[in-house]
């Protein structure tokens, strides 16, 4: 097992801050279930590469690494940045965290019936009792556990902030909602911050949401985020959800998505993940209604040393579901990345129809792929499949180009964005896919 | 279902379940040293080969039974079973070193493989297969020796071939799968009984088929044989393998230790047709089938083929491989694994890709039916000197029922970026329409059901040879009566 006692003092500062303004029945639960929480990882660790769901991503480094509070955030780094300007560029109604903590200041938030919008912190310290009676409507997802559970009880034990939406019966916002999670400033120690998120869409519902993860400048020994958000999708609700991982070189990155879906809801989910030396995301689609829809797509772009880890699960528990995805990656240098996908499809679920691809373009011969796409198949009637294909770039594709005068980097720059874009344009909330196409145009493939 | 109808059923989906009365010499239940001396020793072994057999024990000791698999089952009291069963021969005497020819045999023994359909006469030369017959611990036989004689292919049990042959078993042996591989294949390096070499010379094809029939007869026993090929330079060979066991309440273990070597040149054809006893509906008796096969391309050009059809066991726990050592090799692996009942198959392949231009496929074929369980597992590794490599992948699985599982768990690992590897897996029905379709034609249910499972199997039943292929055809259909309707 993988140790945190490197994290003992995070742990109780955090603790500490919570009872000096943590009060009422979810004060209380909240105490109970980061000291749970906290015990229960004491005991376990974090997972090691002999656990099947890790066995290519290693964890130890962190049990390393010296961790101290999150440094003071540096206004004139968010204002001056070009990757965070970069990040302010959606038009949309916005949510900013920046080491953790919520920024009012750089914040636009809705004001509109029936969509609520708040960051946690301000529920905490119990600053609007209309945030806590709505608070109440969705406590019970924010206890949701999902991912690996060790992972979660990290996140559960060290969360200072977050955010939490609800959009109510048939309401939906005129713009996406934009949530930032930055990172900025100096420290020769490491930190972490660990957001914990929930988004309840009721019946009818809509909405466009964007989770941006950003770091940047000098961070010593560097940072790890842990985001966890739990989403549930009332009937007929939709949710065109976008996350980009963008994180600092030195900076680590973990996710975890779950998405429970009733009755005839939509769920279309992008990640995309650039910047980070280590990056794992999860995502864990239970479908538990009739006729739902999901399409959860992920793009990676690899160089350097970086590690990516995506893992998909995604659950058909009633009949007549539909569920796509399709999982990109093109790897450089000597970088390494990693697909797991899951399908399972339970005795009751039939006339499901579901499928899986993964690909990837190999540019460097150091690069490695590991990609385990898995089938559990439990009713006969229902439409299964998975492919996963992984090469380098077609030579006679370069031809075609070279035939064209075009030069062999310029073409392979082409045909890499071409095979990129082909998961962001599965994204089909316009606005979104333009901001992550923005992102992804940064890469230089110097091939 | 009334008990007797019930029955009747299972007569005839198992027909290979009867017991086989002959005297037999085993030794008392349980596992230690002791026991592995006195296994060395009935089968007169030298010194190195004891060694071998206690280094193994001293690993296994320090393993814990591996639990990964998408199975179910109680634990195993490796204490609870004996180690060794031999049938006495004719004159009652113990089989030392095994019977000398075929007439030393005891009749029930010959008319078993008689019933089995396997031509243990010579005389019956039409049916051009050589066999290795296999009962419970020992080799009973093997047929044609002289004909493969005259060309040089060495095709004998193992524990005559460590006697006769030290040489080449020295050097070949526990090289492919050494005991410290795995807890089921250090257990069989440990305890294994007999088995069958084969060793074909430098340029020569081999004349007809060898064959291995493996039959478990004694109750209460486990059967761990270790096959060993050796294809020199050049050479070519198909080899056959099947297995039966008599229907018994108690659970059966099988542990075998599979190596194929093929060096430069050579072609090694591996088919088995696995029908050990299933257990009955409710999951009761059977077989445990752990076993690990694996062969090495280890000369330039080389290939190895494994073929599979997997009808039988109560559990089934193989993964047939190939390391792809030498340039130009080439590896494949087709199987159809066929579940029913309350059966539990986990079966794949493992293709390690270290030469340049090494060349894989795997096709894969699960029909579940009724209560089971069928996965399939497997592994595509290309490391960074496998330049070129390519690997295509295909695993259908069809469903049979509604209270049946197909699982699909590919791992795919790949270090070089020359290489190419493709993965597609489905997994779908018999549906309606089909049927409705056949049927409108004036085919009768069953026909229709042969017929579609058939299509279905097709990519690999053509690999098999002719015989083989007869029989896997037969048993699949067989094995589906009364599972659809």
């Amino acid at each position: 097992m993988i140790s945190t006692n490197n994290l003992d003092s995070i742990f109780n500062e955090g603790l500490k801050g919570l009872q000096s303004y943590g009060r009422g029945d979810f004060g209380e639960r909240l105490l109970k279930e980061k000291q749970n929480s906290w015990g229960r990882l004491q005991e376990s660790g974090l997972p090691t590469t002999k656990k099947e769901s890790w066995k290519y991503t290693d964890l130890s480094t962190l049990s390393k690494k010296e961790f101290a509070p999150a440094p003071a955030i540096e206004m004139d780094v968010l204002e001056s940045d070009p990757k965070i300007l970069r990040g302010f560029s959606l038009d949309a109604y916005r949510l900013v965290f920046a080491n953790g903590v919520y920024i009012p200041g750089l914040s636009h938030l809705p004001v509109v019936t029936g969509v609520s919008v708040t960051a946690f912190s301000e529920v905490i310290m119990g600053m609007n009792s209309d945030q806590i009676e709505n608070f109440k409507k969705v406590e019970d997802t924010y206890y949701i556990k999902h991912g690996e559970a060790s992972m979660d009880d990290l996140n559960s034990s060290l969360t200072e902030d977050g955010y939490w939406i609800r959009v109510a019966k048939n309401q939906k916002l005129d713009k996406p909602l934009h949530v930032l999670h930055l990172c900025a400033g100096e420290s020769s120690k490491a930190w972490t911050q660990s957001p914990k998120s929930v988004v309840v869409l009721e019946t009818g519902s809509e909405l466009e949401l964007v989770e941006s993860c950003i770091g940047s400048g000098d961070h010593g020994q560097g940072y790890f985020q842990n985001v966890f958000t739990t989403i549930e999708l009332g009937a007929n609700a939709r949710l065109k959800y976008s996350k980009l991982v963008d994180e600092f070189e030195s900076g680590h990155h973990f996710g975890s998505v779950k998405c429970n879906m009733q009755r005839d809801s939509f769920f279309e989910a992008t990640s995309v993940s650039l910047g980070g030396e280590l990056i794992r995301n999860d995502i864990q689609v239970d479908i538990l209604g009739e006729g739902a829809e999901a399409h959860v797509n992920g793009l990676y772009l690899t160089k350097g040393s970086q590690h990516v880890d995506n893992h998909t699960e995604i659950r058909h528990a009633k009949p007549n579901g539909l569920s796509r995805q399709l999982y990109k990656g093109i790897l450089d240098d000597q970088s390494r990345a990693v697909f797991n996908g899951k399908i399972t499809i339970d005795q009751e679920a039939q006339r499901t129809d579901s499928s899986q691809l993964n690909q990837n373009l190999l540019l460097s011969s150091k690069a490695e792929i590991d990609s385990k796409p898995e089938l559990e198949v439990s009713a006969d009637d229902v439409k299964a499949n998975h492919g996963s294909a992984s090469g380098p770039l077609d030579k006679s594709e370069v031809f075609y180009f070279n035939s064209r005068a075009i030069s062999e980097d310029e073409a392979t720059k082409m045909i890499a964005r071409g095979f990129a874009m082909d998961v962001l344009y599965k994204q089909t909330a316009e606005d979104s896919r333009k901001y992550l196409i923005q992102f992804v145009d940064q890469i230089d493939w110097n091939v | 279902m009334s008990d007797v109808a019930q029955n009747v059923k299972k007569q005839r989906e198992y027909k290979h379940g009867f017991i086989t009365k002959v005297e037999v010499d085993a030794i008392e239940k349980g596992l230690n040293e002791d026991v592995i001396r006195l296994i060395s020793q009935k089968k007169n072994e030298p010194e190195w080969m004891l060694e071998y057999r206690l280094k193994a024990f001293e690993h296994w000791q320090t393993l814990d039974e591996p639990t990964w698999a998408d199975v179910d089952y109680p634990q195993i009291d490796f204490q609870d079973i004996s180690y060794y069963s031999a049938p006495k021969t004719k004159e009652g005497e113990e089989a030392k070193e095994g019977p000398k020819s075929l007439e030393d045999l005891d009749p029930e023994l010959i008319k078993t493989f008689e019933k089995l359909g396997i031509p243990i006469q010579e005389q019956k030369r039409i049916s051009g297969v050589a066999v290795d017959m296999v009962f419970d611990s020992v080799s009973i036989g093997t047929t044609h020796k002289e004909m493969l004689d005259e060309v040089g292919v060495i095709f004998c049990s193992i524990s005559e071939a460590v006697q006769e042959h030290p040489e080449l078993v020295k050097k070949y042996f526990g090289k492919v799968v050494p005991y410290r591989d795995n807890f089921y294949a250090a257990l069989n390096a440990a305890v294994f009984t007999d088995g069958s070499f084969c060793y074909i010379p430098k340029g020569v094809k081999c004349p007809m088929d060898l064959s291995t029939y493996f039959r478990i007869n004694a109750a209460e026993t486990g059967q761990f044989e270790r096959t060993l090929v050796v294809a020199d330079e050049g050479s070519f060979v198909n080899y056959l393998e099947g297995c039966t066991a008599p229907m018994r309440d108690e659970k059966q273990l099988h542990a075998a230790v599979v190596e194929l070597i093929a060096l430069d040149d050579a072609e090694i054809n591996y088919s088995t047709v696995q029908n050990w006893y299933p257990g009955n509906s409710e999951g009761k008796g059977g077989v445990y089938n752990f076993v690990t096969k694996r062969g090495r391309c280890q000369g330039k050009n080389s290939k190895i083929s494994w073929t599979q059809v997997e009808a039988g066991s109560a559990i089934t726990w193989k993964y047939p491989s190939c390391i792809l050592q030498g340039e130009n090799s080439q590896g494949a692996f087709y199987s159809v694994a066929m579940t029913h009942d309350k059966m539990q198959a986990d079966t794949g392949t493992k293709m390690i890709h270290i030469g340049k231009n090494t060349k894989s496929t795997i096709i894969s074929k699960g029909i579940s039916a009724d209560g089971s369980k069928n996965s399939y597992r497997g592994l595509v590794k290309v490391l960074p000197s496998a330049t070129n490599a390519r690997n295509y992948t295909q695993c259908d699985s069809m469903l049979v029922g509604d209270k049946c599982a197909a699982n699909t768990f590919p791992y795919i690992e790949m270090k070089n970026k020359t290489a190419k590897v493709e993965h597609e897996a489905s997994t779908s029905r018999i549906s309606a329409d089909q049927l409705f379709y056949l049927q409108s034609r004036g085919l009768d249910m069953e026909d229709c059901i042969a017929m579609l499972v058939n299509g279905f199997c097709k990519d690999v039943f053509k690999q098999l040879p002719l015989e083989f292929s007869v029989e896997a055809v037969k048993l699949i259909e067989m094995k589906l009566e009364n599972s659809i309707g």
